[in-house]
Parts: structure tokens; C-alpha cells; sequence
């Protein structure tokens, strides 16, 4: 079957800094996978990668069947960070305008639409300094979606962002799924990674384990994600 | 109040500023450099100026020395004067320096010149100024005056004290410009270049800062993960700004000439070309240097390495044939002087874009601005990683 991301002995170093540590990737289409490490694992590097803004110091992507970095394979990719990196002097409807065509889009009722989903639609002529912060990762969301991408890579982005909202935004990438979509998420909170269908465990840029969180849990005979993590961590450690 | 506290506060400024080498080192070298260039050009600049004689006088004074002809005495005279640099040409060449800005002006004594003093004792002199820069003419007209009173002085000695055949004789000088005229000022001499000068500082300031914003704000990484090519990115930032360049342009030129009402000869299209050809170069000198600032006042700090020597050295306010050749050298190399120039020929000189002097500024500029493209496009990587 085709992958939507297949990532072979990847590797990173910055400097003398690995941040990637020959690892592999196979996400298929349609699920939602969720990256799951500490600090400085690797995530952000991981997903930067992907999208092709970084190039691996080792090692070959491939992003829906195209090997990276391809500009054609971006018009299906969608990029969110933790930062809500939006034109802060513009309105919310202006920020999406302006993204909207840098994909060539045209159609005006796609905004409507996107706006409606993040449930900002009554809040479009308001300039983006002037939201909160929840709102503004809302946008975000809304700027990342705006294309229909075939692939959504989120770089933790839902730091920040109250519990009702994670709730919300969860309640999209569900529906997203459901049409096809694939996501990759990154994430360091275990209630975020339950609802991925499936998780890698990164540590110092190597996969540790990787799984359903069922699957992870029962392997490592622990009753939740942060202890499975935390012993999974531990035999890498005597391994090393 | 507790000095304690106070102190706490003094401490970590002076902590903060330390580990902002950048700033120190601004703090320190900026105004040594600054200081050393108004040094370098108010003191070694060069104080004579440059102009032609053309004698075309034929001997005609009868003289104890024999046949002599009185502007040739005059001419000698003129060499020892120390604001003055005389070149004795034929008229054609002397007309031809003055247009090219070598020499200042040109004095001119026709072949009737010793007979009339001898016939009428009064005597018509032709002083034709370049007349570009005001202030030059002023220096020029001044120099030139003092010098001719005294080579009078002088030559009324050699042939015989006052009673001899040119003591009484009065030169009467007829002015001519063949640029602007009497009621050029110093405003008109400015104001072209203040034109330019604008457009290149905002330019420069905003796109350094748009962009520095558009990296920490995150944007600049969700554009370089769209279909985006760099190429586009910065062609779209010199499309923006030139629009506002051109407008801006558009202003201070509709002030100038309705309001100030100072003096222009040329196309005002060829501005408005030079103007945006500087514009280009400024917004992709902007984003080159934009990656070397991690915040807005490392961006301010580019103003006194990029600005200030550009408003001493490129003739904004002092001018090119007055600076000592060092400096000269280091003007060559900046856009500013070929901006200046065009503009200054054009709205002074009333020059079109086939003149070589403002085709060759142009094609600098042009030069400028694409040696620039790809700089402002490769660092454009530098921005995200």
C-alpha cells in the first residue's frame, strides 16, 4: 500500500547536535498519527523535515508517493506550529485570503467554510492582535485547512490551548480523518496522544516503540501512557 | 526607595548590554567612523575648484615690454590664486568640460579683448558657470572676483602704475549658466536627491523589518511550507514596496515643485524610473541584511552602517568633486551616488535617458539591484533554519 509519509534511516545534526538518530516513519493514509516525546526529541526537526523546510543530513522522505523536499506535494500539505504564526495587523478573514491565494485558491465560499469550522465566522473582520489565544491557534487551524490538504502535519498545536478547545480541535481532526485525511501530530501530553490510532515514542531522535496506545500500554505492562513511556525510556537506556 | 533595588535594576541593564556585543561595539566604532568621515571631508576635502580660461585675445597693447596681450597677463595672474584651478582650452574643449561637470566655468576673452582696453578703457568678460550646485557658483563667482580684482591690481603694476593703459580699464563680468540659472538655490540643488534618498531609507528600514517580523512571527515558516518559490516571495516584497516607493516618490515631488516650487528641467518619468530601480535594489538589500538582525533595534542599528555614510559620501549633501580621493573611492561602490547623480542630472541639468552620464547611472543601478535579487533570494533560506 501506499504511504501518506515513509521516512527511511533519517538522520539530523545540527552541528554537533543530533537531532535525528536514523530513524524510520510509515504513516498510512488516512490515520492519525502522534509523535510523542519530551523536549528536544526530535519532533520539531521531525516534521520539518517532512514539509521539506529542512533537509536530513541522512536518509530519504517520501510524502504522499513524492520523494521530498517537492514543491508540487506542498499544495496537498497543511503546516501548523505551536506559534500561531499569523499576520497580526490583518483580520482573521484577510490572513485567510492572503493564504488562500498563495495555493491559487478563488472560491470565497471555502473561507466561509473553514471560518464555520473553527467557529470564528462571526469573528472575520476582526484584526488577529486583537484575539485571544485559543482563537488565534484557531485561525491558525483555519489557515493550515484552507487547501483541503491530503496531509496535516501539526507541530504541537495545541500548547496553549485550554482543554474545551483540545476538545474541539480533536472533533475536527476526527472529521478530517474520516474524509481521508492523514495527520501527524506532535505532542508531549498523554491525553493528546490517546486519541491518536497510532504513536510513536521519540526519544534523543529515535523511535522507541510504536503502536496504538492499547497496544503500547499492554506492552509494556503499564496502566498509562506516561508510565509506558517512561519504561519503554528505561530498557532504550540500558540498551545504549 | 532602596538603593538595593535600584542597583538590582543598574545591574542587569548594564549586564544585558554587555552580553550585546552588537550595540557596544555600535556604541563605540559608529561614532569614531562617523567622525572620522566628517574630519576626512570638511578638512581634506579640496577647496579650489576647477575652471577654463579661453583666451582667444590677440596681442594688442603697446607696452615697455612690447606687444602684450592683457588677458594673457590676466590669465597668469589668475594660476596664482589658491581657490582656483585654471586650465588654459579651446573654447570647444572648455565648453565641453563644463558640460560634463570637470570644470566649474569658463572664463572667456575674445580676440577683441586688449584693444578694447586699450580703445574704450571698459571691457566686456564672458563667465559662463555650469551652474548645477548653487553653492558652487557662489564659491566660483566669489573666487573669481577677488582673483580678477587682484590680477588687475597686479597687471596695472606691470605696465606701469596707474596711468598706464589697463590701471583704469574696468572688467565688466557678464554672467551666463548653462545649467538653472541666477535663482537656482540651495533647496533646488537638494531636493532631487532627498527624493532618492527617502525612498531608499524607508524601503530599506521597512522591508528589513517586515521581514524580520515575518521570521518571528512564524509566517516566513508557514510560507516557505507552501507551494511558494523564494523567487516569488521576493519578487512579491519588491512589488509592494515599490508601489509605496513610487506614491512616496510621487509626494515629495508633487511638494517639491507645486508648494517648494524648486526648479526641474527633465522627464520626470526618468525619476520615477530611477526610483524604482533604486527601490528594487533597497528591499532586497533590506532582506539580506534583515537575516542578520535577531530583533527590531538590531535593525535600527543597520541605519548608521548603511545610511549615514550614504547621506556623507554619495554627494546627498556634500559634493563628490570636493571629497578627498579616498573617500571617492569608497562613493564609487555605494548606490546612492549613481541615484543622485541621475536625478541631479535630470532634474537640474534637464538630461534625458540617452545621455550617457544618466544611461550610465541607470545601468549601475540596475546592477545593483540585481546583484541584490539572488542575495535577498539565498539568504531567504537562512530565514526559517
Amino acid at each position: 500500500m501506499e504511504y501518506a509519509v515513509n521516512a527511511s534511516h533519517l538522520t539530523k545534526a545540527f552541528g554537533r547536535l543530533i537531532a535525528l538518530d536514523g530513524l524510520s516513519l510509515k504513516v498510512c493514509k488516512g490515520e492519525s498519527y502522534g509523535l510523542l516525546g519530551p523536549n528536544g526529541s526530535g519532533k520539531t526537526t521531525l516534521i520539518r523535515i517532512l514539509v521539506g523546510i529542512l533537509k536530513p543530513t541522512n536518509g530519504e522522505v517520501a510524502v504522499m508517493g513524492r520523494r521530498m523536499p517537492d514543491k508540487a506535494v506542498l499544495h496537498q500539505i497543511g503546516y501548523m506550529t505551536q506559534t500561531s504564526a499569523l499576520y497580526q495587523d490583518l483580520s482573521v478573514l484577510e490572513n485567510l485570503l492572503f493564504f488562500a491565494r498563495i495555493y491559487g485558491l478563488t472560491d470565497r465560499k471555502r473561507l466561509d467554510e473553514v471560518l464555520r469550522l473553527v467557529g470564528l465566522h462571526d469573528r472575520a473582520h476582526s484584526v488577529v492582535s486583537t484575539l485571544s489565544g485559543g482563537m488565534k491557534q484557531r485561525v491558525s487551524l483555519a489557515c493550515a485547512l484552507i487547501h483541503r490538504p491530503q496531509l496535516l502535519l501539526l507541530d504541537e498545536p495545541t500548547v496553549g490551548v485550554d482543554p474545551q478547545l483540545r476538545v474541539q480541535f480533536w472533533h475536527y481532526f476526527r472529521e478530517l480523518n474520516q474524509q481521508g485525511v492523514t495527520i501527524v501530530i506532535s505532542s508531549h501530553v498523554m491525553d493528546e496522544a490517546e486519541r491518536c490510532d497510532r504513536l510513536g515514542l521519540l526519544r534523543q531522535g529515535r523511535l522507541l516503540a510504536e503502536g496504538s496506545p492499547q497496544e503500547l500500554r499492554e506492552r509494556a505492562g503499564r496502566s498509562s501512557l506516561e508510565e509506558a513511556f517512561l519504561a519503554f525510556a528505561e530498557v532504550d537506556h540500558e540498551r545504549v | 526607595m532602596s538603593g538595593s533595588r535600584i542597583l538590582a535594576i543598574a545591574g542587569r541593564v548594564i549586564r544585558q548590554m554587555r552580553r550585546d556585543r552588537r550595540t557596544l561595539a555600535l556604541l563605540i566604532v559608529v561614532p569614531a567612523v562617523v567622525l572620522t568621515l566628517l574630519g576626512l571631508l570638511l578638512r581634506y576635502g579640496s577647496g579650489s575648484t576647477a575652471v577654463a580660461v579661453v583666451n582667444e585675445d590677440h596681442a594688442a597693447l603697446s607696452t615697455p615690454l612690447g606687444q602684450v596681450s592683457a588677458a594673457s597677463l590676466l590669465v597668469q595672474m589668475l594660476e596664482q590664486s589658491k581657490d582656483l584651478q585654471v586650465a588654459r582650452l579651446s573654447r570647444d574643449e572648455a565648453e565641453r568640460q563644463l558640460r560634463s561637470g570637470q570644470v566649474k566655468a569658463v572664463l572667456l576673452f575674445d580676440q577683441g579683448f586688449s584693444q578694447r582696453i586699450a580703445a574704450e578703457r571698459r571691457v566686456k568678460v564672458d563667465l559662463l558657470f555650469e551652474g548645477s550646485n548653487p553653492q558652487t557658483t557662489a564659491a566660483v563667482n566669489g573666487s573669481l572676483g577677488r582673483a580678477l580684482a587682484q590680477a588687475q591690481a597686479q597687471m596695472a603694476g606691470v605696465l606701469g602704475g596707474a596711468d598706464g593703459p589697463t590701471g583704469l580699464a574696468t572688467l565688466e563680468i557678464q554672467r551666463d549658466f548653462l545649467y538653472g540659472g541666477e535663482q537656482l538655490d540651495v533647496l533646488d540643488y537638494f531636493a532631487p536627491v532627498f527624493i532618492g534618498y527617502f525612498a531608499f531609507f524607508f524601503v530599506f528600514l521597512l522591508t528589513s523589518v517586515s521581514f524580520l517580523r515575518e521570521r518571528s512571527q512564524g509566517t516566513m515558516e508557514r510560507l516557505m511550507a507552501s507551494p511558494l518559490s523564494r523567487g516569488e516571495i521576493v519578487l512579491g516584497y519588491m512589488l509592494g514596496f515599490s508601489v509605496f516607493a513610487v506614491v512616496q516618490a510621487a509626494l515629495i515631488l508633487g511638494f517639491a515643485i507645486l508648494v517648494l516650487r524648486i526648479h526641474y528641467a527633465g522627464n520626470l518619468l526618468i525619476v520615477f524610473m530611477v526610483q524604482i530601480i533604486l527601490t528594487i535594489g533597497a528591499v532586497n538589500l533590506g532582506i539580506f541584511l534583515s537575516t542578520f538582525a535577531k530583533n527590531e533595534l538590531q535593525v535600527v542599528q543597520f541605519i548608521p552602517v548603511v545610511i549615514i555614510p550614504q547621506a556623507l559620501l554619495c554627494g546627498t549633501i556634500y559634493p563628490l568633486e570636493d571629497m578627498p580621493e579616498l573617500l571617492r573611492w569608497i562613493s564609487a561602490v555605494l548606490p546612492l551616488t549613481y541615484a543622485n547623480d541621475a536625478l541631479r542630472a535630470v532634474m537640474i541639468r534637464g538630461a534625458n535617458i540617452i545621455s550617457p552620464m544618466v544611461l550610465v547611472d541607470i545601468l549601475v543601478l540596475l546592477a545593483f539591484a540585481a546583484l541584490m535579487i539572488p542575495l535577498g533570494a539565498l539568504t531567504l533560506r537562512r530565514q526559517v533554519a
